[in-house]
Parts: structure tokens; C-alpha cells; sequence
């Protein structure tokens, strides 16, 4: 294989912007792919990819392109995940590929998403060629994006591509631009073998995919590997180049993309960013850029019904093996006895694992109040880091605490500077630069705590500027704040499971909101429900929830007996979906009633 | 003076038919049938299909005729049914026959008529006294009519009268609601029955009530006509014995209905009809024309059969037994189910105790007034899913 005939490419862009419909066009035009074949959006799997619309773990596809020029080109097509939790997934992809197509929507123009993995691309030394998607729209503003393009990138206008996903306008001069463009692969094809791991799956047939990047040497069937970081040997069962089915071949060279089946069992063994070299007469140096991903958010997960501990591990061991982000150890709770910390590497990765487990397992779970990692020094001079306010330290020997702070990035139309600024000023924001891409476009930048982030920021910022922001962030620093642990207590008995790790001058707030809150959330039981927030040992807000006075059924006779037993059956069904803590039912959501507080307005 | 409870079993009539529909109610009946003219001897037919299986351990000491609306049979009609009863089962020789009547469908005449049947109590759908109320239930009678029913009544020889009242109307206040009861108990009633309004699944106030057009009290109002209700008949000397029903004192309480609630062996005959009978309920088709046809092909109307395991009998046991004043007989629970409700069920039990939903007097354990109007949330905690 002749590298000059090879491009590898990603695409960058914000959801919605038709990344997946331009590829499947590309696809098309390719011949890769029939349009009898073509289901919307190939290249996303995942169920619930495609009904959250957004990708979450990325793939690659192979196409054979006859240029102008009278050859034929391999192109790579690199798919990136589309949210900032997977953002070091996205910028191994991206160090997959030498040049990146930077889609943006004619009518929505350049989103803050766009912007950092613009830069991650940048940083990586990519080619951009830049494309502005979706002109057959009638809202389409061409000028307007063009302008914001050249800003962003100090490119002419000239070299922006103009193309319509939908109607395939503009495609056939993409594919020549992708040749002309991005150079293509620079490797030593009899160098020794360093080979990026930019993916992994889990397959039950075949234990760990890993999706690879040859850069130098070459990879046989049979060879026996090494892994650089996690230091395991394997042997390359299978390698094949990724066509809309996995195709086995004898060898991969520098260059090329494709995929390796090792007898990994699973995708821990063969971390994302990791480099395979061969186990003898290897490389001695890996690939640069590898990080281990740390999970930012850290949650408890417990089954509901608690003879479901073990599915639920069996649950998370299953999950694991297809998702190197997910940490998970045993914990206990007094409310809801044993279940996991799980750590995520953000809130949406919460959901998705959460959702899967519910969907997938059918299993009911409680998942309690999401906080970050505290790092909190001690008077003995140590210092504990602690993912779980259960362990929050006596305030007594309580130096002072850190919190994790993010730097984030918002774009914006100058119209809602103001009330960023504003929502920032609540969430604790350090405001760092606001710069404008254009007249219609502002870059507002910020170092935020991330567990402000954690609670209701996005949603919050979505409706303050009636989602024309857009967001996007990353570990900066930890930086130190005032902290305390909020504790709600039912009934007078505290319930762990909702305690928080709070900020000293919101903690009044926070603890009159969730009393009230909870109190929406908790039906009303046979027994008055008493919910209050302490901090320490000082009550700072009180709710009740009035006992419940009637729920009886008038009428039951001879023909009622039957009918009626099997309603009282099915209500008590009902109530296995809630949690008992003490005397009291709660609820599933009440758990994470912390995230859903906005709904209750004073 | 004994209360009027007892353990042999009864039999209970349904007569389908109305000469109008009420919106509230979920009851099957018909109006205008074809099959109306067949009904007696339909049922003559059914009594003698069953009469081979029915192994009679004690007499029959109940007959009910339920509705629907008795009222529509004629003396004669209830004649033939009741004489082919008696040739048929054995009866005791105090048997409690109630007849249900319709204040729009009587007059004296057949009231007396009636009473020579042998009918001895009478179950009166008054269920208000004020004409607004009647006409939202859509009743076919008013006011004066009802006054007149229960004046007959008294004249026919009726010397235990039960009326029907249903509290929580939407837009009734507590004061219409408590002139309605001090109405009934100008007549002084041998029983009173006090039904909430429940808005049923199928019937036409289910679906204005789901289009908007009827809003229900909501919970809190209910428990407080509830409230008000008990502590106004309890002063008027009547005892609650159950969650609807109340008695002038112990003899006056339902027998046939008491039934229900202990467990006790029923035959029910008529299209609709439910009987528990050797450890089975049991429910006849609801349909008269189908009715019609099964018994007349000489096939049993049934249609729906299910045998009670001992898990299941106990459930129920509990919960029909926590409706009554008189609860669970401890040592009756022990007995029949070979193991003490108080340890069984303790988890549950104190809490209800320790917040005074649920009191144990003597060898009864029994829920207050205050559980029993949450009684479903608190009954349905006693079953135990036996697969588990």
C-alpha cells in the first residue's frame, strides 16, 4: 500500500450540524455504500445514539476513491464522538488522522464545540479543510459563517467548501479537496511497529476490537504485540480494514486504519490513546499523547430491590468491558445498604450508563446526588481526596478544601452576555476573556467549579440563551473554595444518600430548595414525611410532607373481591419502584432531585 | 342482643335491569331488554343447573336481590324465584331476605305486596335529599319521592330499612352532605349505607371527569366528609361497622353483606353475579342475551372461575377483614392459618399501632377510623408476593 494514495480524516462538528448525513454521503458517492444499504446515519449503532442523535463512541470506514487525477485513493473516514465528556476519545481520533473536515451549519454558524475540537485538531497538526453544510437551506447564511470561518481560521474565503449533505451539492469537489489537501501519511513502513489504538469495542464474540492506526512498521496476522501502557502481550488474532463490515486481512501497513482482535477480554486491556508495538524487537517509545482517563463525576448506584447487588455488579462488569471510562467500587449506604461509587466522566456519561443498566439489565436504580472529587487538607498535615460526601471529614480537622475548577468555553450571540455573566456570577465563575469571532458571535471564556457545572448549568445556560450557546470545557486546576456538607435528614434520621458537598454561601439556599424540592417529590404516606436540611448539626430549612388522609375504596362487594385484591397486589407492586428508608417510600427521582431542582420555582 | 353475623351461607340475585342507566354507576345492568321477559325463568334454569354441585354444609340464611333494580321484578316474579330457592336449598328458618328498591319504582301496594313474599329488609337508593344532587346523578326520582319511599316503606312493614347515600359530590358542601344524613335519620333507618363517590372506569362521569367536565373533590375534602360523616352517625347511637355501612347496632348489621367481608361461602345467581363457593370465586357472564343462551342450552353462565390458595385466602381474609369494626379475630387468624397475624405481619403492624391507624381491643386487631379511610395504602402492604 502506498501511503501517497492514503487520506485519513475526521470530521468536526457540532451536533445537528449533519455530520453523520455528509458521511453517509460521502459514503454514497464512494460506492462503499449503496443507497439501498444507506439507514440513516450509518455510523451510528448504539441505540441510544441514535435516539439521543449524537454519537457516542466513535468508529472509521474505509472508502476507494477514483480522483480526477486517475488513481484511486484509500480514504479513512474517522467518526469523533460529539460530546465534551469523550473529549479525549475525540482527540485521539483526531491524532489518528492528518487532516480534519471542519463542518459547520449554514444556518447555526461556528459553535463553542466546534471551536475546541477545532483546536484539539490544530494542536494535533491537522489540515482543515473547511466546509460549510446544509446550504440548501433556506435559512442558510452563507455569508455570515463564511466570515466567522475566516475569522476562526485566517483562511480565504476561496478555500471554504460549500456543500449540502442533503442533496449532495458540492461533494464530488470535497472529495478532490480531501486529495489536493490533506498530505497524506508520513510513516516508515520498515520502521518497528507503533500503532494508535484510537478506539476499543467489546464484542461478545471476540472480546476487545481494538480500532488501530499503523504510523510506522507494519502488523501481521499472527504477530505476537505488546500493549505500551497497560504492558500485556497479545497476539494479533485478526487484523482487517474496516469496510461497513469488519474485513480480515494478512497485513496492515504505515498508514493505514483498521482494526485488531488481540484475546483481550476487555477494553481496559487496550486502553484508548495506548500504542501496540510488537512484544519482540518493539519500539521504544509509544506514541505520544496517552492519557488515562480519570472519571470527573462520581456517583452512588444502588438497586432499588437490594437482592439485585449482585446483577448490579455482574450489570457494571458487563458495561465495563465495552467502557474504559467507567470506574466502579463496592460501597454501602445506611439508607440504601450496598451498592457502587461509580465514577463517569461526566453527567451525560451518568445517564447513558444509568439508562443502560435500567434498559439493558432491567434493573431499577438509585442514582444518588453526583459530586466531584474534593481534595481536602487536614490538620495532621495530609491530605484525602473524597468522591463521596459520606466521607466528608469532621469540620473540626478541616484545613481547607479544593475543588476541581474547568475551563470553559462559551459561544454565544452578543445578546446574551449579559445573562451569562450572570448565570456565571451564580455558579462561582472566575471570568477569564470574552473575545468576538465576528459581530454575531461571542467567545465568552470562564474558569468554572466543575461541580457547579455538575448541577443544572447546561440547562440553565440552554434557556438563558434560548440555546443559541453553546458550551464546552476541560480540566483546568483545583483551586481552593469553602466547603461544607449539606446533610437532609427524613424524619429526623439523616439519609446519606442525599447529603452534598456544597459551597458556604449557597448552602442556605441549596438546603431551602431541595426541602422544597423533595417535598414536590415524596408522595404523600400513610405517615407525615418530615424533610429538612442541616448543615452539621444546625437545621437550616424544614418541609413536610402532610400524611396522607384518604385513599380508600368505598364499595366492595361480592363481584368487587377479586378485582379489588388484585388492585391492592398492584399497588403494592407499585411501591417497589420507591426505596424504603426507615417508615418512609421514596422515590427513585428524589435521589436525584439535586439535578432537577430548576423545575421548582419559588 | 347478638350481632347479626353469621357463618352459613347466603345467595345473592342480580337483577340487571333499569329504567335508566345512572352515569355513576358501574354495576351491570340493561335498560329495555329483550331478554327481560325471559329473566325468571332464566333464572329458575341457572338454579337448577347448579343445584346438582351446590353440597350444602349449613343452610342458606341470606337472599339478596341486587342491582340494577329489584324494585322492576314483579311480586310475582320474586315469588317464583324465591319458591324455587326453597325447593331447591335449604334455608334457615330466620333467613334475611333484602330486597333493593328504587324510590321512583314503588308504590304502596307493591311495597306490602312485597313484604308478603317474605321480603323482610329493605335496601332504599335514596342517595339524596336534594333534587340538584338527584338530577347530577341522574336519578329518576326527587325528594319528595325519596320522603315517599321510605314513609311507604314504613306503612308496607318494613321493620328493618337500610338507605343508600352518596357524599362528595362535586360542589356539595359539607353542610348539604350533613342535611342529607340528618334527613335519613329523621326516618329513623335500621341501617344506613354512605358511599364517596367513586368516578369508575367506564362509566359516563369516569369520562367527563377525564374530559375535564366533572373535577372530583380532591382527597383531603373526601376524608373530611368522611369524618364528618362518621362522627355524625356515631353521636346519632349508630355503630360503623364497615367503611361504608352502619347499623342502629349490632342486629341491624347487613347480614348478607357481612358476608363478604368474613370470608363466608355465597352462591350468586343472574348474569354478572359472583359467588365464592368451595374455595372459589366465581363470576357469571355479563351479558343477558349470553346469559340467556348458556342457560337455556343448559351450559352454566359462568365464565370466570378462580380457585383461592391458602396465600391468597389469607390475604384476602386480611384485607376484607380490616373494612369491619370487628377486624381480625386473632385466635380465629391462628386457627385457620396455623400461624399468629401479630407475628407474621409485625413489621407492619407497628407502625399502624404506634401512629393510631390500627388498634388491637382484646383479641381483635382492627384499624381506626383514621386507617381505615387510607386502608388501601395500608392493606395492600399485607400481601407478600409468593414468589419471592
Amino acid at each position: 500500500m502506498q501511503q501517497q494514495y492514503i487520506r485519513n480524516f475526521c470530521i468536526i462538528a457540532h451536533i445537528d450540524h449533519g455530520k453523520s448525513t455528509l458521511a453517509d454521503r460521502l459514503l454514497e458517492q464512494t460506492h462503499t455504500i449503496s443507497q439501498r444499504e444507506l439507514k440513516d446515519q450509518v455510523l451510528d449503532d448504539m441505540d441510544l445514539e441514535r435516539e439521543r442523535g449524537i454519537t457516542i463512541k466513535s468508529h472509521a470506514i474505509r472508502m476507494h476513491y477514483k480522483a480526477r487525477d486517475g488513481h484511486e485513493y484509500i480514504f479513512n473516514l474517522i467518526d469523533t464522538p460529539g460530546h465534551v465528556d469523550f473529549s479525549y476519545e475525540v482527540s485521539r481520533s483526531l491524532a489518528a488522522a492528518e487532516g480534519a473536515l471542519l463542518v459547520v451549519d449554514a444556518a447555526q454558524g461556528i459553535e463553542a464545540q466546534t471551536i475546541s475540537n477545532l483546536y484539539m485538531a490544530i494542536e494535533n497538526d491537522l489540515q482543515i479543510i473547511p466546509v460549510i453544510n446544509k446550504i440548501d437551506l433556506p435559512s442558510a447564511q452563507i455569508d455570515v459563517v463564511t466570515h466567522q470561518i475566516v475569522e476562526l481560521l485566517g483562511c480565504g474565503e476561496e478555500e471554504i467548501l460549500l456543500v449540502s449533505g442533503k442533496t449532495g451539492q458540492g461533494v464530488d469537489a470535497l472529495l478532490e479537496a480531501i486529495i489536493r489537501h490533506i498530505p497524506p501519511p508520513q510513516g516508515d513502513p520498515d520502521g518497528k511497529l507503533q500503532a494508535l489504538i484510537f478506539d476499543s469495542i467489546f464484542d461478545p464474540y471476540r472480546g476487545a476490537i481494538s480500532y488501530i492506526r499503523i504510523f510506522n512498521g507494519r502488523l501481521n496476522k499472527n504477530d505476537s504485540i505488546r500493549f505500551f501502557n497497560t504492558r500485556r502481550s497479545f497476539l494479533a488474532e485478526e487484523i482487517g480494514i474496516l469496510k461497513l463490515k469488519r474485513e480480515a486481512v494478512n497485513q496492515l501497513t504505515a498508514g493505514e486504519v483498521g482494526y485488531l482482535v488481540s484475546g483481550a477480554k476487555n477494553v481496559q486491556d487496550t486502553r484508548v490513546g495506548d500504542t501496540v508495538t510488537h512484544a519482540k524487537d518493539g519500539a521504544d517509545q509509544p506514541l505520544p499523547g496517552y492519557k488515562e482517563v480519570k472519571p470527573m463525576v462520581f456517583s452512588g448506584l444502588y438497586p432499588v430491590v437490594t437482592e439485585d447487588f449482585e446483577n448490579l455488579r455482574e450489570a457494571l462488569d458487563k458495561l465495563a468491558l465495552n467502557d474504559s471510562a467507567l470506574t466502579y467500587e463496592p460501597e454501602t449506604s445506611k439508607a440504601l445498604g450496598f451498592g457502587f461509587r461509580v465514577g463517569f466522566l461526566g453527567l451525560l456519561h451518568m445517564e447513558i450508563v444509568h439508562e443502560r443498566l435500567e434498559r439493558e439489565f432491567d434493573l431499577s436504580i438509585i442514582n444518588t446526588v453526583p459530586n466531584v472529587v474534593f481534595k481536602i487538607n487536614l490538620t495532621n498535615g495530609r491530605t484525602v481526596e473524597i468522591d463521596n460526601p459520606a466521607d466528608f471529614p469532621d469540620p473540626v480537622t478541616i484545613v481547607s478544601i479544593e475543588e476541581p475548577y474547568i475551563f470553559a468555553q462559551i459561544i454565544t450571540p452578543p445578546e446574551y452576555i449579559g445573562a451569562i455573566m450572570k448565570l456565571s456570577t451564580e455558579k462561582r465563575a472566575i471570568f477569564k476573556t470574552t473575545e468576538y469571532i465576528d459581530p454575531s458571535r461571542a467567545d465568552m471564556q470562564f474558569f468554572f467549579p466543575l461541580s457547579e457545572v455538575i448541577f443544572d448549568f447546561y440547562d440553565k445556560l440552554k434557556s438563558v440563551t434560548r440555546g443559541y450557546a453553546s458550551f464546552d470545557y476541560e480540566f483546568d486546576q483545583y483551586r481552593e473554595s469553602k466547603m461544607i456538607k449539606l446533610d437532609i435528614l427524613i424524619n429526623g434520621e439523616p439519609l446519606d444518600a442525599l447529603s452534598t458537598i456544597v459551597h458556604i454561601d449557597k448552602a442556605y439556599e441549596m438546603g431551602q430548595r431541595l426541602c422544597r424540592h423533595l417535598k414536590e417529590l415524596i408522595p404523600r404516606q400513610m405517615f407525615e414525611v418530615i424533610i429538612q436540611a442541616a448543615i452539621g448539626t444546625k437545621i437550616i430549612s424544614r418541609q413536610t410532607v402532610k400524611a396522607l388522609r384518604k385513599n380508600v375504596t368505598a364499595k366492595c362487594y361480592g363481584g368487587d373481591i377479586s378485582r379489588k385484591r388484585k388492585l391492592l397486589e398492584k399497588q403494592k407492586e407499585g411501591k417497589k419502584r420507591m426505596k424504603q428508608v426507615g417508615r418512609v417510600n421514596i422515590p427513585q427521582q428524589a435521589f436525584l432531585a439535586v439535578l432537577s431542582m430548576e423545575t421548582d420555582k419559588k | 342482643m347478638a350481632a347479626n353475623i353469621s357463618s352459613n351461607p347466603g345467595i345473592y340475585l342480580h337483577i340487571p335491569f333499569c329504567q335508566k342507566k345512572c352515569p355513576y354507576c358501574d354495576f351491570y345492568s340493561v335498560v329495555d331488554s329483550e331478554y327481560r321477559d325471559h329473566f325468571v325463568d332464566d333464572i329458575l334454569k341457572e338454579i337448577a343447573l347448579i343445584a346438582g354441585s351446590v353440597k350444602q354444609k349449613a343452610p342458606f340464611d341470606t337472599i339478596y336481590f341486587g342491582g340494577g333494580t329489584p324494585s322492576l321484578l314483579t311480586v310475582r316474579e320474586i315469588e317464583t324465584i324465591l319458591i324455587a330457592l326453597y325447593h331447591t336449598f335449604s334455608f334457615s328458618a330466620t333467613v334475611e331476605i333484602t330486597l333493593e328498591a328504587n324510590p321512583g319504582t314503588i308504590d304502596l301496594p307493591r311495597l306490602k305486596a312485597y313484604r308478603q313474599t317474605g321480603i323482610n329488609r329493605l335496601s332504599l337508593g335514596i342517595q339524596s335529599f336534594i333534587n340538584r344532587e338527584l338530577q347530577f346523578l341522574g336519578r329518576i326520582h326527587d325528594r319528595q319521592e325519596a320522603i315517599q319511599a321510605i314513609e311507604m316503606a314504613r306503612q308496607a312493614g318494613f321493620r328493618n330499612l337500610s338507605l343508600d347515600l352518596i357524599f362528595a359530590l362535586p360542589g356539595q358542601s359539607k353542610n348539604d352532605w350533613l342535611e342529607n344524613l340528618r334527613m335519613a335519620l329523621s326516618f329513623h333507618p335500621e341501617h344506613l349505607s354512605a358511599y364517596n363517590l367513586i368516578f369508575e372506569q367506564g362509566t359516563p362521569f369516569f369520562n367527563r371527569m377525564k374530559a375535564g367536565k366533572i373535577i372530583p373533590k380532591n382527597p383531603d375534602d373526601e376524608a373530611r366528609f368522611f369524618e364528618a360523616t362518621v362522627e355524625y352517625l356515631r353521636e346519632a347511637g349508630f355503630l360503623p361497622y364497615e367503611i361504608s355501612n352502619y347499623a342502629r347496632n349490632e342486629q341491624f348489621i347487613s347480614r348478607h353483606n357481612y358476608k363478604y367481608w368474613t370470608h363466608t361461602p355465597y352462591l350468586g345467581l343472574g348474569p354478572a353475579a359472583h359467588s365464592y363457593w368451595d374455595e372459589e370465586r366465581r363470576g357469571n357472564v355479563r351479558s343477558v342475551k349470553q346469559y340467556h343462551q348458556m342457560v337455556q342450552n343448559r351450559r352454566l353462565p359462568r365464565v370466570f372461575s378462580e380457585r383461592i390458595d391458602a396465600h391468597t385466602r389469607e390475604f384476602e381474609h386480611i384485607f376484607l377483614g380490616l373494612r369491619t369494626y370487628n377486624g381480625i379475630d386473632l385466635a380465629m387468624f391462628e386457627q385457620q392459618f396455623r400461624h399468629s397475624f401479630l407475628n407474621r405481619y409485625e413489621t407492619i403492624i407497628t407502625p399502624l399501632l404506634d401512629h393510631n391507624l390500627a388498634e388491637q381491643k382484646r383479641d381483635h386487631f382492627r384499624l381506626t377510623q383514621k386507617g381505615l379511610f387510607i386502608s388501601d395504602e395500608i392493606l395492600s402492604q399485607f400481601w407478600a408476593d409468593p414468589h419471592v
